[in-house]
């Protein structure tokens, strides 16, 4: 039994166990610069939860991604409802239960934040952004990189924000956006497949 | 001819101008009583819900942007009410704060945050989830189908159109004799909740939501 509830909870007990900062932190930037460099494309499923400081429990949504070089991004949510967004390059059309639409990325200031920090967290490449001072740690398990917003912007926004990488830095395996007040976004991502060959006709936006 | 003596003439005016005055309604719909009452939850029932957290779905469209979420609602004490618009990939987009009949923004996600947008955010949300609308003096009528319209005594111009049974159906706000803004409400009578909130707004910044309510 006692096994049983260690494999049901191995993949969260990597992300909680204690953390030490990274000695070598050159060598650990150059691994995730060739991660970055070396995938083309990512497909996984996720898991999203928003834990609100006011709700007692959290709001849990359900879906897949897919990702390819350079700049396109297919985000789709199948629970709670069904949305999804597509970013094609300058171009996001997002479509929900009753509506589709497009905008273009720059002449939307809304879309072009999110879309950079989005696409950004999932290449692993923000510790790059000027916008934010990184830190790094480690466990047995996985890297922990804590980006600290240094821009108004963003540290209106976001307190902090932690991606996760697994030992061998192959790809992000889990991402934390805490705002101010600690509200807090997680995604976790399962069933990984890198550098599959990914159409781009699931990015079109007409 | 018999002539009124002018005191009685002056009253009588005064008397009309005030009638028309408080019973503004009339012109909106054809009441049969207008009384002076208070807003209690015996009125028509409230939005939200006391003690636990209210979940719409919702979308708001403005300035070109279509933006859809989860609205939650939530009595954090006894003074003081969240609202918070979160999107489908869990950025926060705004907070508002009612306390001691103000609304205050706790947070707004940047790029949305401009006065004459959040002004509008801010009352439109007010006014669909009833926050400011209980204990306060209203003028009433009533017409033959039973049903209620109220003008808010400190808001004139701001009307409430309530049925007996099914709770309140719109509310439509003026200003300057322009409508400024109207909300429809569709109330599920048994489950006592409104299922659906809509709201219109007009002018320089037009704004719509829709909130649809998530069943717990």
């Amino acid at each position: 039994m006692n096994k049983f509830l260690l494999l049901l909870f191995f993949p969260l007990i990597g992300f909680s166990q204690n953390f030490k900062p990274v000695k070598d932190t050159l060598s650990l930037k150059q691994k995730i610069e060739n991660m970055s460099k070396a995938t083309n494309s990512i497909e996984a499923d996720f898991t999203q939860e928003k834990n609100l400081s006011i709700l007692s429990e959290k709001i849990v949504s359900k879906g897949h991604f897919v990702f390819k070089k350079e700049n396109f991004l297919r985000w789709e949510y199948a629970s709670p409802s069904k949305y999804l967004i597509v970013i094609n390059k300058e171009k996001v059309l997002i479509k929900d239960e009753k509506k589709t639409n497009k905008y273009d990325m720059n002449s939307n200031k809304v879309f072009k934040e999110i879309n950079d920090i989005m696409l950004s967290c999932v290449q692993g490449t923000i510790f790059k952004s000027n916008k934010f001072k990184t830190s790094y740690y480690e466990n047995d398990k996985v890297y922990k990189l804590e980006l600290i917003p240094q821009v108004k912007n963003m540290k209106e926004t976001f307190k902090k924000i932690n991606l996760y990488f697994d030992k061998n830095v192959t790809s992000v395996a889990k991402m934390e956006m805490i705002e101010n007040n600690d509200d807090l976004t997680s995604l976790d991502f399962i069933n990984k497949k890198l550098n599959v060959p990914v159409a781009e006709t699931i990015f079109i936006i007409k | 001819m018999f002539q009124l003596p002018k005191p009685y003439l002056l009253l009588s005016s005064i008397c009309i101008c005030l009638l028309f005055v408080s019973c503004r309604i009339s012109k909106f719909k054809h009441p049969t009583t207008c009384n002076r009452v208070v807003i209690t939850e015996k009125s028509f029932p409230a939005v939200l819900n006391d003690n636990k957290a209210s979940k719409f779905k919702a979308s708001i469209d403005v300035l070109k942007n279509h933006l859809t979420g989860i609205i939650i609602v939530k009595k954090t004490d006894s003074l003081t009410t969240h609202i918070i618009f979160v999107t489908e990939i869990g950025m926060k987009m705004f907070d508002f704060e009612w306390k001691k009949n103000n609304m205050n923004a706790v947070y707004v996600f940047e790029p949305l945050n401009k006065e004459a947008l959040i002004n509008s955010l801010k009352t439109g949300f007010k006014q669909m989830l009833l926050l400011d609308v209980f204990n306060k003096h209203a003028a009433l009528s009533s017409n033959k189908n039973f049903k209620s319209y109220y003008e808010i005594e400190d808001e004139k111009h701001r009307y409430l159109i309530a049925d007996t049974t099914n709770g309140i159906s719109s509310q439509q706000i003026f200003i300057k004799s322009k409508k400024n803004r109207f909300i429809s409400y569709t109330f599920d009578h048994e489950k006592k909740v409104y299922t659906q909130i809509k709201s219109t707004q007009f002018g320089l910044v037009k704004i719509k939501i829709e909130l649809n309510k998530i069943e717990e």
